[in-house]
């Protein structure tokens, strides 16, 4: 069979149709549906229902790729404004507004630098300002006890303590200016020459 | 033993195509701009009674129904093959359309935003079918029977013809339910309906080159299975 033979044939389909007065019998039943649905029908059903019908006429893709990444948007910055900044404690009712508030030991203005890592690892209680002594130690203000954990992790204080070994010896020839003041100790300079003390005092024995 | 159906098609069928009967072109061309003036007089119509039922006027949502109920008939009834389906599904898409009426912009005609809704609930229903297939193409045929041009057409032929093309339209039936749903739409609309490429296009919302590519793939399967009803 050819193609003309086969379009002829399917032509021939086109006479099917339904029975006499079957279109007449079609038209009161669509009506009888319609009251039906009218009647069954809450206000609220017409109402979605009209809602449904309206965006189904506005088939865009794009306008509904756009509208599910605003909602999505919408959604992802409510949720983070939602989050909790920082429980609350019975010490600590402000969270974490002393933490803000304290001034930073390790500031990103500060002049030592700071590998980005410890930055972003450390908790906010580790935050809390460094205080060198004089002997090299390091010490931690007890701001962070208000916090709930009164110390750091160990490993961020082995952390903290290479960090201070590194500022201590900076500090040694170029003080931090962001670096608390702490009280001077007032000390003649000595020098050491051929592992003798040597000063720049004036000898009083001539 | 019978003739060969192929033999007998062509002095059956071809005389009934418009492009066999060879009308002159003078009256060919004046045929196409009768034609034109009947669709623009056909859409303007469309759109006085669809502004009249959007402003609640049923009396011309009725007339609505009542003229394009045979183009969707023939469309749903091709897709289904079953008069009962048929008349269910008819309903559901002119519901559809009675709520859907006010979001009608006219963009496209109305005949082609009404074919777009009955071709989309046919396919949503024949998947929910399944394979279930109910042929009750029998109760129609017989109309055919009774039909003028039909008569006219097997006014020659023999009474052994005649059951030959019966049988050949049942084969063809039951070959059109073995294409897929979206080739059984096309092939219903271009060669049953008689609807050009860019309307099925605009319809389906596909190109124009698919729609001759599903056209192409379903006469060569319809072919494939009516060749294995006259081999044997």
């Amino acid at each position: 069979m050819n193609d003309d033979q086969l379009r002829a044939l399917l032509r021939l389909k086109r006479y099917e149709q339904p029975p006499e007065g079957y279109y007449d019998r079609l038209l009161i039943q669509i009506r009888q549906n319609q009251r039906t649905e009218l009647l069954r029908k809450s206000l609220w059903n017409i109402a979605l229902d009209r809602f449904r019908t309206f965006f189904s006429s506005h088939n865009t893709p794009a306008l509904r790729y756009a509208g599910a990444t605003a909602g999505f948007a919408l959604a992802g910055f409510l949720g983070l404004r939602m989050l909790p900044q920082d429980p609350p404690t019975a010490t600590n009712p402000g969270g974490a507004e002393i933490a803000e508030a304290a001034p930073p030991a390790i500031a990103p203005s500060s002049p030592f630098p700071v590998p980005q890592a410890i930055q972003t690892t450390m908790p906010v209680q580790s935050h809390a300002p460094l205080h060198m002594h004089a002997q090299g130690q390091l010490q931690t203000q007890p701001q962070h006890t208000l916090l709930g954990d009164p110390w750091p992790p160990l490993e961020h204080l082995e952390t903290l303590r290479s960090m201070q070994r590194t500022q201590a010896i900076r500090t040694s020839t170029s003080p931090s200016q962001s670096l608390p003041q702490r009280p001077q100790i007032q000390r003649s300079t000595r020098y050491i020459i051929d592992a003798r003390p040597v000063s720049y005092e004036p000898s009083f024995s001539f | 033993m019978p003739p060969s159906l192929t033999q007998a098609l062509p002095t059956i069928l071809l005389p009934t195509l418009p492009e066999a009967q060879s009308p002159c072109a003078t009256g060919a061309l004046a045929g196409r701009k009768s034609a034109t003036m009947q669709e623009q007089d056909s859409r303007r119509e469309d759109d006085q009674l669809i502004a009249r039922s959007q402003n609640g006027d049923p009396a011309a949502f009725d007339q609505l129904v009542v003229k394009y109920s045979p183009r969707l008939y023939g469309l749903v009834y091709n897709m289904t093959s079953n008069h009962e389906d048929t008349n269910d599904l008819l309903q559901d898409i002119w519901a559809k359309a009675f709520r859907s009426i006010n979001g009608f912009r006219g963009r496209s005609s109305f005949p082609t935003w009404m074919h777009a809704i009955a071709v989309n609930m046919s396919i949503n229903f024949l998947k929910k079918r399944g394979r279930r297939s109910h042929l009750s193409l029998d109760d129609i045929d017989a109309n055919v029977e009774h039909d003028k041009e039909f008569m006219e057409l097997t006014a020659g032929s023999t009474p052994v013809r005649e059951t030959n093309l019966k049988e050949l339209q049942k084969r063809l039936n039951e070959a059109m339910q073995k294409l897929s749903h979206e080739h059984r739409a096309v092939v219903t609309m271009f060669d049953i309906q008689g609807m050009p490429h860019a309307e099925i296009a605009s319809i389906l919302g596909i190109s124009e080159g698919t729609v001759r590519s599903r056209l192409f793939y379903a006469h060569r399967q319809l072919q494939a299975s009516l060749g294995e009803f006259h081999q044997n």
